[in-house]
């Protein structure tokens, strides 16, 4: 399955009173409102856990941006999910270093057991499989990042391991 | 020597050109004659160096230690060559620049440039509607190998219809970003944008979502390859299959050149041009698609006559004859000041001088006007006079440059909507200030755009501007402001508090406008029908001429202010004295001295008494008083501000004969129909906002059956009696420069592609000034809303609606409320509302706007099925009354 078809996009949203604080003081640290795009949008992926249409929009009012430019800004960055992620979102380092300790045999390991391939994500909404750029371990190569812990020295015994623990 | 910064001298592959400092190296090529491509470049944005194209090798002359420059052994300057490739069109000219574009390391560099933009081009040119004009075509040719070192798969997009008019194939993308710098620098929509990154860039919108933008097309046409085309033109023809013939578009005043590709004896397509008209590759949704109503089959295509009962086909002899024959009696039992002429806003300047010739010199009536829309009666001259009194007037590139520039009551979206992106323009790229004075937030007014909005109350334009006026005197004279001006007697009486009192703008927010329009020393006023059609036109247009001497826009030499026509050649029917009280070239009809000059030529006494105006000749022709109607290019029962009023003096007339290219409700009502030619069928001069002379020219073959205006009315002047033997439209404008001030000295051939802003010499005789009255203070609240109208982007005039896309672009037509004024009213969005005046109501699907004040609910006007005339006098500033009559249709309910 697709991970698009896990959640409905909700048409509008608004941000929480909490939310709303934090993009505040994310406004107030630049003097102009454009230069806090990044870390509104981080505000949204925390709250929806993924950046919906919705949410850009919101982005693009609260910033009084165009929202095609939200967008732009939103998909040149792939850390920003516009898609929805599972609970945990894998992220395997497929750079140099990691490649050439096995990170190819840990990608395709990955697929079969969880039976997704990259982008996608498990029927239960437990998983996201990613292929991602160097995420900056190469001693400890391969290496997976987890949502936003990093596993490092993995082969396909600890990564089942890992699996196991996960929820 | 560049030591006062006038010229530099640069030197590309030999040949050695005067260029302004800061040119840059690709424009100085081309004033050099020698070729260097380009794609990302594009002259209204500033350089980017995105393609890589244009790389060129760049060197300076070497200096030695006395800091001169060392001279090779044959006495030329030796050059330091940059050990690199330079983007030519990111690159300044310095004095003394070499530049070679042609050595075998510019070659290979090119040629490096071209295999890249190539990797992933997917090279389906027999497929792609730009192949025969496409830049990355000729260049491929020009400087691409012929075989490729790639064998990996290309990348692939998906393709996408952005919307109704914009086909985008990613694939053939160069990333250039012309598209998308486009949209915003100078349309201000920001629709498109750049997703992803890297080899996966791709153009799009937000989300993919059809493009919400005003559907220009310009992304089309800027586009250097065929990424993104024309929905509308797909898979319609080969470019080289095409005549093309460059024309000016039927539509606003603003007269930009477009260039119809033409097969048969169809047009296919309707694009900009590149390098030439006001324009240039700008077109609007009307000018690029618009063109549809030519090939209509609905077009007329024989003459209609009435005789006692139905309009049947007739011959156009028979036609002529009848219609002669009509008038002459007419004529004879009530007397030639029964007979009235209305229309003529369309056609070009020759058919509009005969229109009038045909009413004065052979009828002998003054009951002349081309402003069928107006309100009440409006001078002749009062535009004229409102926009510096035939003074060398600017131009619509002056815009761009402009400091301040005030838009007073339009909504430049609908009424000019190339000013507006040269507005937009000016204030992306070069610090332009608006001020927009407008009931509703339109497009201008949007904060994006960093103005200020002055909302007024409706209908208080008058008080605004002699606010305006009284506080541009308060900061002192200026040039030409004398105690003893005549356009003060407009602003006699008006204080900026009294005006701010009758506006609701606050003083301060009115003197601070009036300041920075006072200070700026490249500015503009800017205003169109809101203002032309006011019920106080006359006043409020002597007002402006106020603000504009106070504020400085006018001067003895020069003036700052343009007024938009309703249609293309508004200002034409100004000129040619298409009004009760002028003559061609604002000769006073009263004066008979000044008339001499065409009673001579015409060869009878021009003592025609007073004239009747549009709106004189709507309520004497509903009374009786008008017996014969000749009305040209104009559907007079949309036009008239009174439609109940007009259908009565409609059914009332003895004879009504219509020019038309359909048959309109007006023309059903007349007793003669004269099938028209549309402005691609026929040659002539229209004049735009500029007071810019241009000629069209004939794309089209003449359809059988239409003739073009200027030889209906020549066939009936010619049964009439009058030796009128002009052998074409050129014949007839030979006359207009031998005998029309401001027009004298011209000639066709002078007017291709560009024609020039015609002025007044110093010594013109306009009318008298008559003693106006200070503008007066409108009646401020009463019951119901405020009824608001105006242009809008989609439609414009009788002849947008006869195509398929821009009826469809504009949707139905609706009622705009402010959410807050529909929840009061009980009305949701899409519910059906009725909107009823003491002459009428009509019935219209409501929808929700923000940008519609409060108290008010805003009805666009030129939409088929709303017929806001069918209101009659709702008032002045109007009023209805807004009711919900039915629940919002579902669809497939």
């Amino acid at each position: 399955m697709i991970a698009g078809e896990v959640l409905e996009a909700p048409a509008t949203l608004a941000w929480s009173a909490a939310r709303r604080a934090e993009v505040d003081e994310a406004l107030a640290r630049y003097p102009i409102r454009r230069s806090a795009v990044l870390p509104v949008l981080w505000i949204a992926q925390r709250e929806w856990g993924w950046i919906p249409p919705a949410a850009l929009r919101l982005v693009a009012v609260t910033l009084d941006l165009p929202e095609p430019e939200v967008f732009g800004i939103a998909t040149f960055y792939t850390m920003f999910n516009l898609k929805p992620v599972g609970r945990h979102h894998l992220q395997v380092c497929m750079t140099l270093s990691c490649s050439l300790m096995g990170s190819d045999r840990l990608f395709r390991h990955l697929e079969r057991t969880l039976g997704i391939g990259h982008g996608e994500t498990t029927a239960d909404g437990r998983f996201t499989l990613r292929r991602v750029e160097c995420l900056a371990a190469c001693g400890g190569g391969p290496c997976m990042q987890v949502n936003f812990d990093y596993h490092e020295n993995l082969d396909e015994a600890k990564v089942d391991a890992l699996l196991a623990g996960l929820a | 020597m560049n030591a006062n910064g006038t010229k530099v001298r640069v030197t590309i592959d030999g040949r050695t050109v005067e260029v302004a400092p800061g040119t840059l190296v690709t424009d100085a090529a081309r004033a050099a004659e020698v070729h260097v491509p380009i794609f990302c470049s594009h002259a209204k944005l500033p350089p980017l160096g995105a393609c890589r194209i244009c790389v060129v090798e760049v060197g300076m002359p070497k200096l030695g230690p006395d800091r001169k420059p060392v001279l090779a052994a044959d006495g030329a300057p030796e050059i330091a060559w940059m050990p690199k490739v330079q983007t030519g069109c990111t690159t300044p000219v310095l004095d003394g620049m070499h530049v070679r574009t042609a050595t075998p390391v510019a070659v290979k560099a090119r040629q490096g440039v071209m295999e890249f933009l190539l990797v992933n081009h997917p090279l389906d040119c027999p497929v792609c509607d730009e192949g025969g004009e496409c830049q990355l075509q000729d260049l491929a040719f020009a400087f691409g190998a012929d075989f490729t070192r790639m064998d990996e798969a290309k990348r692939t997009f998906e393709s996408e219809d952005l919307g109704p008019v914009v086909k985008k194939e990613a694939n053939r993308c160069i990333i250039c970003m012309r598209c998308v710098r486009y949209c915003d620098e100078i349309m201000g929509d920001d629709a498109l944008t750049a997703h992803q990154r890297g080899v996966w860039t791709e153009i799009s919108s937000f989300d993919r979502q059809p493009l919400d933008c005003e559907q220009c097309g310009n992304c089309v046409e800027v586009c250097p390859v065929g990424a993104l085309t024309a929905l509308p033109y797909r898979f319609k023809a080969r470019p080289w299959d095409l005549r093309q013939h460059v024309t000016i578009c039927p539509y606003c005043s603003n007269g930009c050149s477009v260039r119809l590709g033409v097969r048969g004896n169809e047009v296919l397509r309707a694009r900009g041009t590149e390098h030439r008209g006001v324009n240039q590759e700008y077109l609007c949704v009307r000018g690029r698609f618009g063109y549809e109503f030519v090939n209509s089959a609905e077009r007329l295509t024989a003459p209609l006559l009435r005789m006692g009962g139905a309009q049947s086909p007739a011959s156009f002899d028979e036609a002529v004859t009848y219609a002669a024959a009509r008038l002459r009696e007419i004529v004879a039992v009530h007397g030639a000041g029964s007979v009235a002429f209305l229309g003529g806003e369309k056609l070009n300047v020759e058919e509009q001088y005969l229109f009038q010739k045909l009413a004065r010199a052979v009828i002998g009536t003054p009951h002349v006007d081309a402003r069928t829309r107006s309100t009440a009666r409006v001078p002749g001259d009062a535009i004229l006079r409102a926009t510096g009194g035939g003074r060398p007037a600017m131009s619509l590139d002056d815009l761009v440059d402009a400091q301040e520039v005030l838009v007073l009551g339009d909504d430049l979206q609908g009424e000019a909507p190339f000013a507006q992106a040269q507005l937009i323009r000016g204030q992306h790229q070069r610090g332009l200030h608006l001020t927009v004075a407008n009931q509703r937030r339109v497009k201008l007014a949007r904060t994006k755009f960093g103005g200020d909005w002055l909302a007024y109350r409706p209908g208080s334009e008058p008080a605004l501007v002699a606010a305006l006026a009284r506080a541009a005197l308060e900061l002192g004279d200026a040039a030409g402001a004398a105690p003893a001006a005549p356009w003060r007697a407009a602003i006699e009486g008006w204080t900026v508090e009294k005006g701010a009192a009758a506006t609701g703008i606050p003083a301060d927010a009115i003197r601070a406008a009036a300041k920075r329009l006072h200070a700026a020393s490249r500015k503009a006023i800017l205003f169109g029908r809101a203002v032309a059609e006011h019920p106080q036109a006359a006043s409020l247009l002597e007002a402006i001429e106020a603000l504009g001497w106070a504020s400085g826009a006018i001067t003895e030499s020069r003036a700052a202010l343009m007024s938009f026509g309703p249609q293309s050649d508004s200002q034409g029917a100004l000129d040619m004295g298409l009004t009760p009280d002028c003559l061609p070239g604002y000769v006073p009809a009263a004066d008979a001295a000044a008339r001499g000059r065409y009673e001579q030529a015409w060869g009878r006494t021009l003592d025609l008494g007073a004239g009747l105006s549009a709106p004189e000749i709507l309520a004497a022709a509903a009374a009786g008083g008008i017996k014969a109607l000749w009305i040209v290019a104009d559907d007079w029962l949309a036009s008239a501000p009174d439609r109940a009023m007009a259908a009565k003096a409609l059914a009332s007339a003895e004879l009504v004969v219509v020019n038309e290219l359909f048959l309109t409700p007006t023309a059903r009502a007349a007793h003669v129909v004269f099938p028209a030619s549309a402005f691609a069928e026929k040659e002539g001069v229209v004049v735009n906002c500029e007071r810019r002379l241009q000629r069209t020219v004939r794309a089209l073959a003449w359809r059988k059956g239409v003739k073009p205006d200027w030889e209906i009315l020549q066939a009936v002047a010619q049964a009439l009696g009058a030796a009128w033997s002009y052998r074409g439209a050129e014949d007839v404008f030979r006359e207009i420069a031998k005998l029309v001030p401001g027009y004298q000295g011209r000639s066709w051939a002078t007017l291709l592609p560009l024609g020039p802003q015609w002025s007044f010499a110093a010594n013109a005789v306009l009318p008298e000034r008559r003693a106006a009255a200070a503008v007066a203070e409108l009646a401020r609240a009463g019951e119901g809303l405020a009824l608001l109208s105006g242009a809008t982007l989609f439609l414009q005039g009788g002849l947008s609606h006869r195509g398929t896309l821009l009826p469809k672009l504009a949707k139905a037509p609706r009622a705009f409320l402010h959410p807050a004024e529909a929840a009061r009213i009980g009305v949701g969005d899409g519910d059906r509302v009725s909107l009823a005046a003491p002459g009428g109501a009509i019935e219209l699907d409501a929808a929700l706007d923000p940008s519609v004040p409060e108290g008010s609910v805003f009805v666009p006007q030129a939409q088929a099925g709303v017929e806001l005339n069918r209101l009659g006098a709702a008032g002045a500033p109007p009023r209805v009354t807004a009711r919900r009559v039915g629940a919002r249709e579902t669809v497939g309910a």
